[in-house]
């Protein structure tokens, strides 16, 4: 079915195009969501994503790739996006609170605070192979097929994020993580 | 806190999946309607490579590649923009027929201007990847100009052959290249085009960007000039939305200078000997040098290390520059008077007072400073910036009014001249001022 989308798309089919797109849209937007951690970017990524692969569509040889390439059109589009704003991922120094320990609710925004700014501090590439492996669900040779890197590197980038997503979870962790970010 | 081991993926996972799933059907609506405004492209002209990749290939390809792109040239006439002393280009030794030899393959920024197809041009840049030269206006990926597969057929002569988009298929064009000595500098000289809209993309004069940072465009390495950020906003209004901006400010520096970072928020620049001692992601430790940020409002001062903005303390020069040399956690010294660009300032000299113990939680004592005065547009990064200091750092911490912003906002500006330690800052602080007299406020 969706070869045949492909298919009839390359032939300037904006209907097959449009079914294509909406099939796929939610779940562009719920990975550029996650990766830029802004909704409106995350639009505007999704809709960099859907004109760029109409436009391009032709170069398309394996349909029933579709799907894949998409996602890396979608990645591209989102590094895009931080590149064109300039947000530039500064993060703030931490937060010294007297953490209530016995208070799990608070202690779990924390965790998640620090788990954003640790995220945000990462580059795209690294967060899109955050989000491909761990909310997609999607496998290292996938992944690597989708951003054309080698399978390695995929393990490579999620063991940073692992240390990344640790270091924020760890008290020791300085308020100015590195002079880049933290000033 | 909770414990650190084996919980990252499994709270990196429960994190991700509290975000939302679903898109606004009108942002869809919005994108498809986009799409019925776009040709489709011939297939064989886009080099996107279906899966899975031939590594191969990549490699061969990303040897050659790469990417002429993006910036910024000086020489508009009517312009200050551009090198003080003009490098003269000289004609490299002549290249082989064939790919672009290796001192083309940057990212080159140009002086924004419209052409055929392409109008509100904020920035301008130009790019060379897998075989392909084109133009791309205002850092929108899939919408180059004048996709022209690109050749050396001669003593410093281009030959481009259209591809897609701006000029008629096969459509032939000749162009001379030559470079200044310090090869920053590239100018394009039309020889002949049978498409008659491809020159005035392509001609004039353009300048590298050799940006360390690959996820950013700065201008790496400069020869002695005068020259425009590519994204600093210094007046940028709290109510607008931030977005590339050719010249925001002017500076001018001698040789061996660089600029390590430009973002909307801030510009970096430094001594070409400590940027060759960074890696891609920037400094380890303090840096030695020149900072301009945007909108700096003071920040609470506290030991918990809240960085709240203190809204007691008026966002001018002399409101922030007093504050600061009041403050029990710093050092400073007296509040004295500057003008840069003819624009009235403050400026005081700090650093940490001997008994300020709050670490923030990190391993020395740290403070917060200043922090982005958010508007209307929110901040503009994924979170406001907060410049603080910690350890031995010196700042020199410079405001200027610079007027109002296009919506009529009062706007200041914050310089910080920057080292680790005293005698570093000694030593610098001479060398920086001129150049920091040199800023000029679009």
């Amino acid at each position: 079915m969706i070869s045949e989308l492909v298919e009839r798309a390359q032939r300037g089919d904006h209907e097959a195009f449009d079914a294509l797109a909406t099939a796929a849209y939610h779940r562009l937007y719920a990975i550029a969501r996650r990766i830029l951690r802004d909704g409106y970017a995350a639009e505007d990524a999704v809709q960099e994503t859907l004109v760029g692969a109409w436009r391009n569509i032709r170069s398309v040889r394996e349909p029933e790739r579709f799907d894949a390439w998409l996602h890396r059109l979608l990645v591209r589009a989102c590094d895009d996006e931080v590149r064109r704003s300039r947000r530039r991922p500064v993060v703030v120094p931490a937060l010294m609170f007297d953490r209530p320990s016995s208070t799990d609710d608070i202690a779990t925004l924390i965790d998640q605070d620090e788990i954003e700014r640790a995220f945000l501090a990462l580059s795209v590439e690294h967060r899109a192979v955050l989000v491909l492996t761990h909310y997609v669900g999607l496998p290292a040779p996938e992944v690597a097929a989708i951003l054309g890197i080698p399978p390695g590197t995929v393990h490579s980038r999620l063991h940073y994020g692992a240390r990344a997503m640790r270091d924020a979870l760890t008290p020791a962790s300085g308020p100015f993580p590195s002079p880049e970010h933290g000033r | 806190m909770n414990p650190p081991t084996e919980r990252p993926d499994s709270a990196l996972r429960a994190w991700l999946d509290l975000g939302p799933d679903r898109g606004r059907p009108e942002a869809l609506e919005r994108a498809l309607a986009a799409t019925r405004r776009v040709p489709q492209r011939p297939g064989w002209t886009f080099p996107e490579r279906m899966l899975p990749v031939n590594r191969v290939l990549v490699g061969a390809a990303a040897a050659l590649a790469i990417v002429i792109g993006s910036a910024l040239l000086f020489l508009r006439p009517s312009s200050n923009v551009g090198p003080s002393v003009t490098p003269t280009p000289t004609n490299l030794p002549s290249a082989s027929p064939g790919f672009l030899p290796a001192e083309l393959m940057k990212t080159w920024v140009g002086v924004p201007h419209d052409f055929p197809g392409r109008s509100d041009v904020k920035s301008l840049t130009m790019g060379y990847e897998f075989g392909q030269l084109s133009v791309n206006a205002n850092f929108v990926y899939g919408q180059s100009s004048f996709i022209s597969q690109a050749s050396v057929v001669g003593a410093n002569t281009l030959e481009l052959k259209a591809l897609s988009n701006g000029c008629g298929l096969g459509l032939m064009g000749h162009y001379t290249w030559s470079l200044s000595p310090g090869g920053t500098l590239l100018h394009l000289a039309l020889v002949d085009d049978a498409c008659a809209d491809r020159p005035a993309a392509f001609v004039g004069d353009w300048h590298a960007a050799n940006c360390k940072d690959t996820t950013d465009e700065c201008w790496g390495d400069l020869e002695a000039g005068t020259y425009p950020t590519l994204f600093y906003a210094p007046r940028l209004d709290p109510a607008a939305t931030p977005g590339p901006l050719y010249g925001g400010m002017t500076f001018t520096v001698p040789d061996g200078w660089a600029v390590a970072g430009d973002h909307t928020s801030d510009v970096r620049l430094l001594r070409s000997s400590d940027y060759a001692k960074e890696g891609p992601s920037g400094p380890v430790g303090q840096p030695t040098g020149i900072e301009g940020w945007i909108r700096p409002a003071a920040v609470m001062e506290t030991p918990m290390c809240a960085n709240a903005a203190d809204s007691k303390v008026e966002r001018t020069a002399g409101g922030l520059a007093t504050s600061l040399s009041k403050r029990y956690a710093l050092a400073a010294s007296a509040v004295h008077d500057i003008t840069i660009d003819g624009h009235a300032g403050k400026w005081l000299d700090v650093h940490l007072a001997t008994d300020w113990t709050s670490t923030c939680g990190g391993s020395e004592p740290t403070v917060g400073l200043i922090k982005e005065a958010v508007g209307g547009a929110g901040s503009v990064g994924d979170n406001p910036y907060v410049v603080g200091i910690s350890g031995q750092s010196r700042f020199r911490l410079i405001f200027v009014d610079i007027g109002k912003s296009d919506l009529g906002t009062s706007m200041t500006a914050m310089i910080l001249v920057t080292a680790p330690d005293q005698a570093t800052f000694d030593s610098f602080v001479n060398e920086a001022m001129p150049i920091v007299q040199s800023f000029h406020f679009k």
